[in-house]
């Protein structure tokens, strides 16, 4: 099968996947203390319903959504409520916390039946999937449930799944279609039972061929309602980038602006699926999930089940600690991730690949040669030398006519930039101020 | 707990970066300033590349002190211009030649605010300079192999009436002249002579994506079709002078070239077409670098074109 992929822009980026990308998902045990974020979504923060000293166990519900925008978060351990104040957390820099410390009796919270289910509405599918607290876990976390109620008016017909774990370093995904085949065709059959969807793809990017078969074969020997198919992709950062993704799936291109539901088209991580499969079958809410914790600098790298709230040093220590004193640490993946101050942070709901690295880049901002690569490389066709220039000049508004809004921030622009040219920071500058001066006027 | 660096994603970069770019061009010409070497003679040629290579360090170290700016003479970019401005100099010129001829060069980049903000390609404003103050060093061709002068083809074209006394010069040998054009056996500049080293040059910079295909195919493109057109025969026209050394290493310049690939075909067009336009009715015999610095001219207008992003639509489809 011929791989496909989107144009214009992209490019394939040294991914260092070797180290990890054979290992098979490990058990980690969670440690004494452990934190949970109340914002581990985009949207309103939840609502804390513990208090100190409470008794909790896994999978009890510590903090409620509050509206729509929002979803619950679990304990995934069972012992103390220790605190609940403002705590490092990966994204926010500080964000108020609950502390639980665990009792490492593994007391789950009898609440959690396996639901009785023949049939769901959407409207059920939404409501079991928003009380369990899941969100997308590609890493932008968001509220999934929202994702799966399409607006009335729009005809959804393809399901477009993100295998592609084009980031380089990560192999979670990677490991997760190989190991956890059943859960994602479960979890497609769940959604697709609400939604009618005429097929289901699968995006994988080519380096990944083994999950492609694995997913294909375990389709055609198990009949599913819908059509589902795996579908390589050339490997070629952003692969996996929503857009990008739905143009080399299935063609079409989302109008600028506009969210997939435009074009017909929903987009879930595979892990999410996994995510919606056990929430719907066994009741089990968001209380872990599959990462890679790799690098130069860890002595084994490997992809492990982390309980959501495990502090990194935790990780640390269960990767047998450092051969090289880290520089540099990345939640996510070293295009899109973000970096970490300390070790005192949790793994999030969103939290995809934790990655040390022991070399800095040169970061000596040279004068732009005019070399070209930005615009060659951009996935979304855009000019970034010249919003660099105009953001430089402060003339924010002028910035739109090149379309500094549609930026998706996948980094390509920086990472090619031979003058070392932080791009993305002035298209970041220059976005935020158009949305400023729109909502000024 | 220790402390780690902070800064905006991503984290990682390619490790292609602006020396790398320089020196990479640098050594793409190497193969055809070897050619050069060998043909006029180490002694009529090395000294020139290298004391202009030197002095275009110097003057840029010089004037970035003199200008207050950042000092950055040793990114490759001062050493390729000097580097290329050799290469376009007849062999044997007086060495205090090119000393000039890369002062002004440099200063030419330097007063507009340094690399990435001059208009015009700096080699061949040194070389245009050279020219026009020092015609008569600037058109003293050697005969290859030996000390004596000689007249180009290209001269002999234009100054003693067309194909003709060029084919009279090898004998009425059509093969024998374009064998010798192709293997640079003929008076010319150091670097433009070696055909065979110039297009190893160009697959080198083509392989690592240093330059794209656009200015070099569109330029050569029209400079065949145009001499054609004009009653010249189009091999000789593309053999001859230095059309291929400008649009292989000149035109191709990132700073002072359009970055959109249709852009680059219409500026290659345009370089092609004037460089025939000069060479049939200008004065002078050769009109590579009047063609690619007019061109320079136009570059910023071709790069006012704002590209539809992915997604976009046109207004009132929404």
């Amino acid at each position: 099968m011929k791989s496909k992929t989107f144009s214009p822009g992209g490019m394939h980026i040294p991914d260092h996947k070797d180290l990890t990308k054979n290992l098979p998902i490990e058990d980690m045990k969670p440690g004494k203390d452990l934190l949970f974020p109340l914002t581990q979504h985009i949207g309103v923060p939840s609502e804390a319903i513990v208090k100190k000293n409470d008794i909790v166990k896994i999978g009890q519900v510590i903090a409620k959504a509050k509206g729509n925008f929002s979803t619950n978060i679990h304990s995934s351990v069972s012992g103390v409520v220790k605190d609940i104040k403002e705590y490092p957390h990966s994204i926010e820099g500080l964000s108020m916390a609950i502390h639980i410390e665990n009792d490492f009796k593994d007391e789950w919270c009898e609440e959690i039946k396996q639901p009785n289910i023949t049939t769901l509405t959407q409207k059920e599918l939404a409501k079991i999937i928003q009380d369990s607290g899941i969100v997308g876990m590609g890493g932008a976390q968001f509220p999934t449930h929202i994702k799966l109620q399409p607006p009335s008016n729009v005809k959804v017909d393809t399901l477009v799944i993100n295998g592609a774990e084009c980031e380089p370093y990560l192999t979670c995904d990677h490991r997760i279609m190989l190991e956890k085949t059943d859960e994602i065709i479960d979890g497609i059959n769940i959604v697709s039972s609400v939604i009618p969807f005429d097929r289901v793809l699968i995006g994988v990017e080519n380096n990944k061929m083994d999950a492609v078969e694995a997913i294909n074969q375990y389709v055609q020997k198990h009949k599913t309602t819908v059509n589902i198919q795996a579908i390589p992709l050339e490997k070629k950062y952003p692969q996996g980038a929503e857009k990008n993704l739905i143009q080399a799936l299935t063609g079409r291109i989302v109008p600028i602006g506009k969210l997939p539901f435009e074009v017909g088209c929903i987009v879930q991580n595979v892990a999410t699926l996994k995510a919606i499969s056990h929430a719907v079958r066994m009741g089990t809410p968001m209380i872990d999930r599959v990462l890679t914790a790799t690098g130069d600098c860890l002595k084994e790298p490997k992809n492990i089940r982390v309980r959501l709230g495990t502090l990194l040093s935790d990780v640390v220590g269960y990767c047998g600690g450092f051969v090289k004193e880290p520089k540099e640490l990345v939640f996510g993946g070293p295009m899109m991730g973000i970096n970490q101050r300390s070790q005192d942070v949790p793994v999030l709901k969103g939290t995809s690949g934790i990655i040390f690295l022991s070399e800095l880049e040169d970061l000596n901002e040279g004068s732009c040669i005019r070399c070209g690569r930005c615009i060659e490389n951009c996935p979304m066709g855009l000019m970034p030398y010249r919003i660099v220039e105009l953001t430089k000049n402060k003339k924010y508004q002028e910035t739109e006519r090149y379309f500094s809004t549609s930026c998706i921030e996948c980094g390509l622009c920086t990472y090619n930039c031979p003058s070392r040219i932080p791009v993305l920071n002035y298209i970041r500058t220059s976005k935020s101020e158009v949305i400023r001066l729109r909502r000024k006027s | 707990m220790s402390r780690y660096v902070i800064t905006a994603s991503p984290h990682i970069r390619n490790k292609v970066n602006t020396v790398f770019l320089m020196n990479t061009v640098s050594i793409s010409l190497l193969p055809a300033a070897m050619g050069g070497i060998f043909i006029f003679g180490w002694k009529n040629t090395l000294p020139v590349i290298l004391v202009s290579i030197v002095s275009a360090i110097l003057s840029e170290g010089l004037l970035q002190k003199m200008l207050k700016m950042p000092l950055t003479w040793f990114d490759g970019s001062a050493a390729l211009t000097g580097f290329l401005l050799a290469l376009t100099c007849p062999p044997g010129i007086p060495i205090w030649l090119p000393v000039v001829g890369t002062i002004f060069a440099i200063f030419s980049k330097q007063v507009f605010g340094g690399l990435g903000q001059n208009p015009f390609n700096p080699a061949l404003i040194g070389r245009a300079f050279m020219v026009l103050s020092f015609p008569v060093y600037m058109t003293s061709w050697m005969k290859p192999f030996s000390m004596v002068t000689s007249s180009t083809p290209l001269a002999l074209y234009a100054e003693n009436g067309g194909m003709k006394s060029v084919l009279a010069f090898f004998q009425g040998n059509v093969p024998a002249m374009y064998k010798s054009m192709f293997l640079g056996i003929r008076g010319g500049s150091i670097g433009e002579v070696f055909i065979p080293g110039l297009l190893l040059g160009l697959v080198v910079l083509l392989l690592t994506k240093t330059i794209k295909w656009q200015i070099p195919v569109s330029y050569l493109g029209t400079v065949f079709l145009l001499s054609w057109l004009f009653g010249m025969d189009p091999v000789f026209s593309i053999l001859s002078g230095g059309v291929m050394f400008g649009a292989f290493f000149m035109a191709t310049d990132y700073v002072t070239s359009p970055m959109l690939p249709k852009n680059q075909l219409i500026y290659g067009f345009g370089c092609g077409l004037l460089n025939v336009l000069i060479r049939v009715f200008a004065n002078m015999p050769e009109g590579t670098t009047f063609a690619i610095l007019l061109m320079n001219v136009v570059t910023p207008i071709l790069d006012r074109k704002i590209k539809k992003p992915v997604g976009y639509i046109v207004d009132g489809a929404k």
